[in-house]
């Protein structure tokens, strides 16, 4: 086995079967090894493919039906009518001189975001198995390519919501200008919690249950339609950091509906959150998604 | 290890398990599996690769044969990176290309023009490229005129044909196939593989998994034969095909069952001439039988290379008397070129209605045919079985 290649014209060759032992020689065990660096560069060369799925997933599932794309914008907007009606007449819930939908729908899109990625985009190593478990690819492709898809109808629902502003006459503040950290630190957390669950699924079929409730009970954990200050003081940096959505929503709201700074702090403590579960998310992934391929 | 050019596969001492007992997906599974290896207990483990080591040299062809469960699916996997294998080295180098069953990647919800360019680009096809060999793909693929339509709306095989073409055009440094010859018309089977040689004959690597042994012989210099996930043998493709053949029917001869109404005691094919059986001539066969009572029935040999469907079957109603007896068959100008064939046999009544054989359908032995090589078809072309065919050729 020293010379790389075999001359073709090489004879026949049969086993001698008493030669093999019973088991490899320990110096001899695979251990896989993933590197960060490598491993994101292949997935970026591999975007086409994200692009690809998500339009495929877009497509497909709109289709059929009448309203089509539309389908996209009843969600939010019927989220928002509900929110509206039962919340409107919970005072303290209220902020001054924001109307009720503004604030509620600031809190209502960061959240669909994130659950919908989750649940679509945990489920979606397992309903892909039969192609994971035949042909090679970046198995992170299809989690990712969900992320992808849920911003696209979170891009669509900002329809509505520009919609509100106007019925409103409010004029977003200019520290709306700090949106793209929110948005960077939302995507983080996101990818992190999917990618995780996306892996952790395939190995335990428990988890699809656990996730549904996660998204049912995480939307009242989550300062969705209450105020971020509705937790203690004392608790806020512990939320920040475990739940880094909190901070972002109560960002977006500061910001854009009452022309504050965010409170930098706890932002800092919420990228920090985010970025542990995004490395941490993708590592699991990567030891996980070794053994896709020999599950049954 | 020096650098080696695209498209070679080097193999070394690969072993892979997989789990005896089944680990079901769920919690309390994982949570006993997790309790045993705390404790330090491991158990249940299955070797389904044992210290596969082979090389094939860019440009080269090489095919993987052996029985089901033998693990050659595995060993694809484990090259094509879909699996990881558990000891040694498998290293490629080049761009990997994967025909397998392919109807997995396929969306009935999108159009066949939209599946081309998704399925593509999850074989790592750039949409550029895609949209380069787009015709090319359809009309392999012989879509023309579907290829707008979802995809739900296509007949099984045309989906089978959609698939298959979207990978046929990939152009990889490594080509791996995996039974695709399974799927498909007879057409379409011989069209897949004019086009694995054309693919072949621009200098990509091949790896060609296939029960059809016509179409390994076809296809590939050398063969590697695997058995319960070991290297039985390689080397050039005809001898280890040769040897494949010879234990396949060893095989199938002890299991002939002996509880039939008639046995078998004793078979013989014997040149009627000469010492050796030769393409093109005479031999009687000769059977030692034993019944419990007298009867008619009708008698069946057929010769067959390997296990596979005999090459010709020949037929004869006779009646027989109770005890021993032989029955002989004069065949003439035997059509076989030389190789190592299996003579089988049956026996059925004479009646209509008639479930249960007299003696099952079965190879009762082996005899070989020496002689001149048999002509090797042209690449891509496969030989349904070997017939000797006595020709003249004349230039004029």
């Amino acid at each position: 086995m020293e010379n790389a290649f075999v001359d073709d014209s090489a004879e026949l060759v049969v086993t001698d079967l008493s030669s093999i032992p019973d088991e490899p020689p320990p110096e001899l065990r695979y251990r896989h090894r993933t590197y960060l660096l490598p491993s994101v560069k292949e997935l970026w060369a591999r975007r086409e493919m994200m692009y690809t799925l998500a339009e495929r997933d877009i497509r497909s599932s709109y289709k059929q039906a009448t309203l089509g794309i539309g389908w996209a914008l009843v969600t939010p907007i019927a989220q928002l009518v509900i929110f509206t009606l039962i919340f409107n007449h919970v005072k303290s819930f209220h902020v001054a001189n924001v109307p009720y939908p503004l604030y509620s729908f600031a809190g209502i899109l960061p959240w669909n975001y994130f659950s919908s990625s989750l649940s679509s985009g945990g489920n979606s190593m397992l309903s892909n198995m039969p192609l994971v478990q035949k042909t090679y690819f970046p198995r992170a492709c299809f989690p990712l390519s969900q992320m992808l898809e849920a911003g696209v109808y979170t891009t669509i629902s900002l329809v509505p919501l520009t919609i509100l502003f106007v019925a409103y006459g409010f004029i977003p503040h200019i520290q709306t200008l700090w949106a793209p950290l929110f948005i960077v630190v939302e995507l983080a957390f996101t990818a992190g919690v999917t990618l995780a669950f996306s892996a952790m699924v395939v190995h335990v079929r428990d988890l699809v249950q656990v996730m549904g409730l996660l998204t049912q009970l995480g939307l009242l954990a989550t300062p969705v339609i209450w105020p971020f200050s509705k937790i203690p003081a004392a608790w806020q940096p512990v939320y920040a950091f475990f739940n880094p959505l909190g901070p972002v929503i109560d960002g977006i709201r500061r910001t854009m509906l009452l022309g504050q700074a965010p409170e930098l702090g706890l932002m800092v403590l919420a990228a920090v959150g985010a970025t542990c579960y995004l490395v941490g998310g993708y590592a699991l992934f990567k030891r996980l998604e070794v053994s896709f391929a020999d599950i049954t | 290890m020096p650098t080696s050019p695209s498209g070679s596969i080097a193999v070394e001492h690969v072993w892979k398990q997989f789990r005896a007992d089944r680990v079901r997906p769920r919690l309390h599974d994982q949570l006993s599996k997790l309790g045993r290896t705390v404790r330090g207990q491991r158990r249940g483990w299955r070797w389904v690769l044992k210290d596969i080591g082979f090389e094939v040299a860019p440009g080269g062809t090489m095919a993987l044969i052996g029985l089901n469960g033998s693990g050659k699916s595995t060993l694809l996997k484990v090259i094509s990176k879909v699996t990881y294998q558990s000891a040694g080295r498998c290293e490629t180098q080049g761009r990997i290309g994967a025909l397998l069953e392919v109807r997995s990647g396929i969306n009935p919800m999108l159009t066949g023009r939209e599946n081309i360019y998704l399925y593509g680009n999850i074989l790592g096809l750039s949409k550029r490229t895609i949209t380069e060999r787009f015709d090319d793909i359809v009309e392999f693929a012989e879509l023309t005129d579907a290829i707008d339509r979802q995809v739900k709306f296509f007949s099984s095989g045309m989906q089978v044909r959609l698939g298959f073409s979207i990978a046929a055009y990939l152009e990889p440094d490594i080509l791996l196939v995996d039974e695709v010859l399974a799927v498909g018309d007879a057409t379409f089977q011989r069209k897949c593989l004019e086009r694995i040689s054309e693919v072949v004959a621009n200098g990509t690597t091949l790896l060609f998994v296939s029960h059809d042994l016509a179409a390994v012989e076809a296809m590939c210099e050398r063969a590697v034969w695997l058995a319960d996930g070991v290297i039985r043998a390689q080397g050039p493709t005809r001898e280890v095909l040769n040897l494949y053949r010879g234990a396949v029917s060893e095989e199938a001869v002890v299991s002939i069952p002996t509880d039939a109404d008639i046995r078998v005691l004793k078979v013989e094919v014997a040149p009627s001439d000469d010492a050796l059986i030769r393409p093109g001539g005479d031999v009687e066969v000769r059977m030692a039988l034993r019944a419990p009572e007298a009867g008619a029935a009708r008698f069946f040999f057929g010769v067959s290379e390997g296990t596979a469907m005999p090459i010709f079957v020949t037929g004869h109603n006779t009646t027989f008397p109770a005890g021993d007896f032989e029955l002989r068959c004069s065949m003439r100008n035997l059509p076989l070129p030389r190789g190592r064939y299996h003579l089988w046999a049956c026996a059925w009544r004479n009646r209509v209605a008639e479930t249960k054989p007299l003696f099952p359908w079965g190879p009762v032995t082996s005899f070989d045919v020496v002689g001149a090589r048999p002509v090797r078809p042209p690449g891509g072309v496969m030989v349904l079985s070997p017939v000797y065919v006595d020709a003249t050729w004349v230039l004029s």
